[in-house]
């Protein structure tokens, strides 16, 4: 009878093994990249707060009468560097069918991150001022 | 297996070895790059929001010869030099209660402070703190909004002990030749709770 040859690996072992190898390697290789990818986005979204924080400020500090309507300066744009990737926009709102209480959201969108901050603010208008 | 494919099999393997290790490399170089640009990040957004906190909660107090809110204007060898002191309400390193602040940049060589720096004292107690806030800052530019005649506008300070502004902007600046990270160098506006 033959005896088949058993000595050292065929081809298509080596090949299957490299396979093992390579796909492993790839694997480790995606999780790191994820990694990276997930501290990278966790950065912009710091800073994307820090810019929506900043925006809603510059609203909160408006008047009445300039809370609404906003001036369109006011409602979109875009930041300058080192900020340029990052652009804004905002809205208010009456809330609750109220004239004196708004709500106002700030939108921050760059770099693969969105970021939205709303909160409701009382701004009474001034005594004789139009409705 | 033959000589030839064994050598071919140990070339390829090499090959992707060496690539393998190359790869792991970069992305180990770039990981470190992240981690760094991130904690910064995190830890310039965490200066932002110390000083909104403790600027949003400032107070005044009604008391006879209560404290004034004072927003000084000053320049230094042609940099910014304002300084402002507060009574807050936020938590401070001293913990959650009544505190004065003291917001400045520390030029002393003789302190261990340098930079934006922020000192604490306890309301009608004893206990203080300072905290160096950001080392590299050299210039403190501050100005206050409000609407004192019935139109907003900016001022260069503000001193009172029955009105609060109704918002306070904070611009820091480095010193020459020096850089700030960017969020620092971005404004940061304060509404004042209490503030008119």
């Amino acid at each position: 009878m033959r005896r088949r040859d058993r000595r050292g690996f065929t081809i298509l072992a080596a090949v299957i093994a490299l396979a093992i190898v390579g796909l492993a390697g790839v694997a480790a290789l995606e999780a790191l990249g994820g990694e990276l990818r997930a501290a990278d986005r966790a950065g912009s979204v710091s800073t994307a707060a820090a810019l929506a924080q900043d925006r809603l400020a510059a609203l909160t500090v408006l008047p009445a009468l300039d809370l609404s309507p906003l001036a369109d300066s006011l409602a979109r744009g875009a930041f300058s560097e080192p900020f340029a990737d990052y652009r804004w926009s905002a809205t208010v709102r009456p809330a609750l069918g109220e004239a004196d209480l708004y709500d106002v959201a700030v939108a921050v969108a760059g770099r693969g991150t969105d970021y939205t901050v709303a909160t409701r603010l009382y701004r009474p208008r001034p005594l004789g001022a139009p409705p | 297996m033959t000589l030839l494919e064994l050598v071919v099999g140990l070339t390829v393997t090499g090959l992707v070895l060496t690539a393998g290790f190359g790869a792991l490399g970069v992305l180990g170089d770039r990981r470190q790059a992240v981690e760094r640009a991130a904690t910064a990040e995190a830890r310039v957004a965490a200066e932002r929001q110390a000083l909104v906190d403790w600027l949003a909660s400032a107070q005044l107090v009604a008391d006879e010869g209560g404290l004034e809110f004072r927003g000084l204007d000053g320049v230094r060898d042609g940099m910014p030099d304002d300084q402002i002191t507060l009574l807050t309400t936020a938590l401070t390193p001293l913990g959650q209660g009544d505190f004065l602040i003291r917001l400045y940049v520390d030029r002393d060589s003789a302190t261990p402070e340098h930079g934006l720096t922020a000192a604490f004292a306890e309301w009608r107690g004893t206990a203080m703190a300072r905290v160096e806030i950001d080392p590299h800052v050299a210039g403190l530019d501050l100005r206050y909004r409000s609407a004192p005649l019935g139109r907003q506008d900016w001022f260069p300070s503000w001193v009172s002990s029955t009105l609060l502004p109704a918002g306070v902007e904070i611009r820091l600046s480095p010193a020459p030749g020096d850089s700030l990270p960017p969020l620092l160098r971005l404004p940061i506006l304060v509404p004042l709770r209490s503030g008119s």
